[in-house]
């Protein structure tokens, strides 16, 4: 893999962890805040999507 | 670096305060129409100012939808968490997931792309909204209209933001073409190397252990060194290195369905006078 390869999917993994990083926030204060246990159950869920992102990032470095 | 520092401590303000100026009153309270309006303009703003650290998946039209889907997954996001009315919440949260799948399809993950759009977007979402418009028919209640110790739970949560963007800025991008590729070699090792490395007196081990670790199904190349298909190699792998884990997830469910029918089937109702004389 060339090197300018390399930095192009360091780049777009920084920018998928960016991301999840945020939905992970964003679920975190809902899941602290709101009290419909139906909407925290969807705030964890969104935790859940923000880290799913994470992990889709690092298989984009690890797979070329 | 500092000047990435510097933009963070800005969005992490613009959006806490966004973020809290759209949530719900802690006491239940109604909040004027301009708080909320206020509350939108800082978190757009916030948003706009995140989009600047991310960098597009190349041309032009993946770009575009990189973008896009970027900021509505995020914007629904903050959406389902500040909305009052729980049915508009699933619906918001639906439109995450699908912005979600559409970001894993640009990074080349189909199959998780259309698993979370059938899983979520399909069947939890429905049911969630069958469950809210049957459990909540008379309008909404009191705790839906009140937030618990908002102001502090949005710095909290914005405070631990700031100190995951600092991590993710201290990444230090591949320095150069040999040093990125040795390191990368360090960690994945081909196997064939791996038995080729031993020690002399290890190798008949090392060899055993490769064999009984690493399957033929389990890899991602086939013999002839191409890329499996996405779907049919993780069915593959699912059903001859998994199968104990999906025959006990299938008995999981079907104990819960033996639960659920038990549960749900309808009773004769016992009335106050008198003694229920249905069998047990």
């Amino acid at each position: 893999m060339s090197h300018a390869m390399e930095i192009f999917l360091f780049d777009m993994l920084r920018s998928y962890l960016l991301i999840g990083a945020a939905l992970m926030v964003i679920g975190m204060i809902g899941f602290l805040t709101r009290r419909n246990l139906i909407v925290m159950f969807l705030s964890a869920e969104m935790m859940l999507q923000g880290v799913a992102l994470t992990l889709v990032g690092f298989g984009l470095l690890g797979s070329a | 670096m500092t000047r990435d520092l510097y933009l963070a401590v800005f969005i992490v303000m613009f959006g806490a305060t966004g973020t809290y100026l759209m949530l719900p009153h802690s006491h239940g309270e109604r909040k004027p129409r301009n708080v909320h309006a206020l509350g939108a303009v800082l978190g757009v703003f916030a948003l706009l100012l995140y989009g600047l650290y991310w960098t597009a998946p190349g041309p032009f039209v993946s770009a575009i939808f990189f973008y896009l889907f970027g900021f509505s997954s995020l914007a629904a996001a903050v959406l389902t968490v500040t909305n009052r009315d729980p049915t508009h919440s699933a619906l918001w949260f639906a439109a995450v997931v699908l912005s979600t799948a559409g970001l894993y399809l640009l990074a080349g993950a189909q199959f998780l792309a259309v698993g979370t759009v059938i899983v979520y977007a399909g069947a939890i979402i429905v049911t969630f909204l069958f469950v809210i418009m049957l459990a909540q028919m008379e309008g909404r209640a009191p705790y839906d209209r009140a937030a618990r110790m908002p102001f502090r739970a949005t710095w909290t949560c914005f405070v631990l933001f700031l100190g995951v963007l600092w991590s993710i800025f201290h990444m230090a991008p591949p320095a150069s073409a040999g040093i990125g590729t040795s390191a990368r070699s360090m960690i994945l090792v081909p196997t064939k190397d791996l038995v080729g490395s031993a020690k002399a007196t290890d190798k008949v081990a090392v060899a055993n252990v490769v064999k009984r670790a690493v399957r033929s199904t389990a890899m991602l190349k086939d013999a002839t060194v191409r890329e499996k298909p996405h779907v049919a190699g993780l069915g593959e792998t699912l059903y001859t290195d998994h199968l104990v884990t999906v025959e006990i997830a299938g008995a999981l469910l079907f104990v819960a369905l033996i639960g659920a029918l038990s549960i749900a089937a309808p009773k004769p109702p016992v009335r106050p006078g008198q003694v229920s004389s249905a069998p047990v």
